[in-house]
């Protein structure tokens, strides 16, 4: 009794020791799978409407994307056409980063073979397969072709396959069918999740960037991903 | 129960609750000649086929009203053979047999879920070879154009429609397969109005190779998820 006392009392000061140190990153649970858990509702702490305004882009550190010329041209054209040119507007998927940072909460799922992330926009969904197989030979796609792998508690991925329709926000940043994404989801706190990606496309910019948008989980009861039809009223209901 | 003017033919009690009078008129004078046939169940069949509200138009492509007339004609002819002295009973089963299976083989197509059966004639199988000009890798149907040559020498651009791209991309089709100008095969059904449309049910490439689109009703059911493809279904995880 009084060994396995003492025993007890030698673990409980293992344990407090390090409290007196610095402080601990936040790790995650490793939830059902044994892996980091990113699990729950997310969204952007506020939607991003340009990658340009709200220091979300942290390379190059002028928060300037790095256009080729004629792709800049293309970007204030497209945010002048914005009404009509921006598909979004008619119930066209976003695409990828836009659709985690369009302010539209998203919910991860996951297991051991897939990360799948459903967004209330729209019934729209994307898998991210762990199970490091090839791409598919699939180009063109909307959400592009997704592979991820676990890199400490972090998810990152991979993504390519897409197509050339899709904006990066709001406000006509684009990109071309030659977009590689590599995404970066890392659990920061329990309430809080650090979205980052690097985009690489040599077709519209000088090198690659990278974006971080913080995301907050929407907590509680009452916290559901909700039905979001969207209707294209040029065409009726 | 008599039947109304049932006359020198028999009439069974039928026993379902329908008027009696017009199964007895109706289906016995059809049936009661096709012995051998289980003729009582085969009567029940036919008469509730065409006797209930399966005749809606919505299942029109399913229960035709043309067989409750086959067996109306038939039964004309049989008459008609009967009436004949010397007339053979034996050909006049054959009669009725013989046209009611053939119109009963021809009511089965499925009105498919893209209306295939409203564009497309399955009874007039074609196979087409041109020159590649593209694919529209497009939903919610691909589209294959290609040119063919005619026996006078004139080129026109035909166009073979397929599954949607994840169907393509299922049974083997990947998007740098046609380069264009190269010849192929498309074989499938033309289109019912006549223009240069057909629907592509398999396509043979020049170097033998054959991709099978299975969407159409009359294939044999789809293989599966195809090569690469992830499988289809209801969120179930990638297969190893």
């Amino acid at each position: 009794m009084t060994v396995r006392f003492s025993g007890f009392l030698c673990v409980v000061a293992l344990c407090a020791a390090p409290a007196f140190g610095q402080k601990q990153a936040f790790s995650p649970s490793k939830g059902w799978y044994n892996q980091p858990d990113l699990q729950g509702i997310w969204m952007p702490a506020k939607p991003v409407d340009n990658l340009e305004k709200g220091g979300y882009i942290k390379d190059p550190s002028n928060g300037k994307i790095p256009y080729i010329a004629s792709a800049k041209a293309k970007r204030d054209q497209n945010e002048k056409n914005a009404k009509t040119a921006d598909l979004v507007n008619r119930c066209y998927m976003p695409g990828l980063p836009r659709l985690m940072t369009m302010g539209e909460p998203f919910q991860i799922f996951e297991t051991d073979k897939y990360v799948s992330i459903v967004s209330e926009y729209s019934h729209t969904y994307r898998m991210i397969y762990l199970d490091g197989s090839p791409h598919i030979d699939f180009p063109g796609l909307w959400n592009g072709d997704a592979r991820g792998k676990w890199d400490g508690d972090s998810l990152v991925t991979d993504v390519i396959n897409f197509n050339d329709k899709t904006w990066l926000d709001k406000s006509g940043n684009h990109h071309g069918d030659k977009l590689h994404l590599t995404e970066r989801f890392t659990r920061t706190g329990p309430t809080s999740l650090l979205y980052e990606a690097t985009i690489s496309d040599p077709d519209t910019f000088t090198k690659d960037w990278k974006i971080a948008v913080p995301m907050t989980q929407k907590t509680g009861t009452t916290a559901r991903i909700m039905e979001h039809e969207c209707q294209d009223l040029a065409f009726g209901q | 129960m008599e039947a109304k003017g049932a006359g020198a033919w028999s009439h069974q009690h039928s026993g379902y609750g329908v008027d009696h009078l017009r199964y007895g008129q109706v289906a016995d004078r059809g049936l009661v000649l096709i012995p051998g046939l289980g003729a009582t169940a085969l009567k029940r069949f036919f008469f509730r086929a065409t006797h209930t509200s399966l005749m809606l138009p919505q299942f029109g492509e399913y229960f035709r009203p043309e067989w409750f007339l086959c067996f109306q004609r038939q039964v004309d002819i049989l008459a008609a053979q009967a009436k004949k002295p010397g007339g053979s009973d034996v050909k006049a089963k054959f009669v009725v047999l013989a046209g009611c299976m053939g119109l009963l083989s021809i009511a089965l197509p499925l009105s498919a879920h893209h209306s295939f059966a409203a564009e497309y004639d399955n009874s007039k199988p074609v196979s087409i070879t041109g020159k590649a000009v593209r694919m529209d890798w497009v939903n919610p149907h691909s589209h294959l154009v290609f040119e063919v040559t005619t026996p006078d020498g004139k080129t026109e651009q035909w166009a073979a429609e397929t599954p949607p791209p994840n169907g393509l991309y299922r049974a083997g089709w990947r998007q740098n397969m046609i380069k264009g100008g190269e010849v192929l095969t498309v074989n499938g059904f033309l289109a019912k109005d006549g223009s240069n449309l057909m629907w592509a049910q398999s396509v043979d490439f020049a170097d033998g190779r054959r991709i099978t689109l299975n969407s159409s009703p009359d294939v044999q059911p789809a293989r599966g998820g195809g090569g690469g493809g992830r499988g289809a279904g209801a969120g179930g995880p990638p297969q190893p």
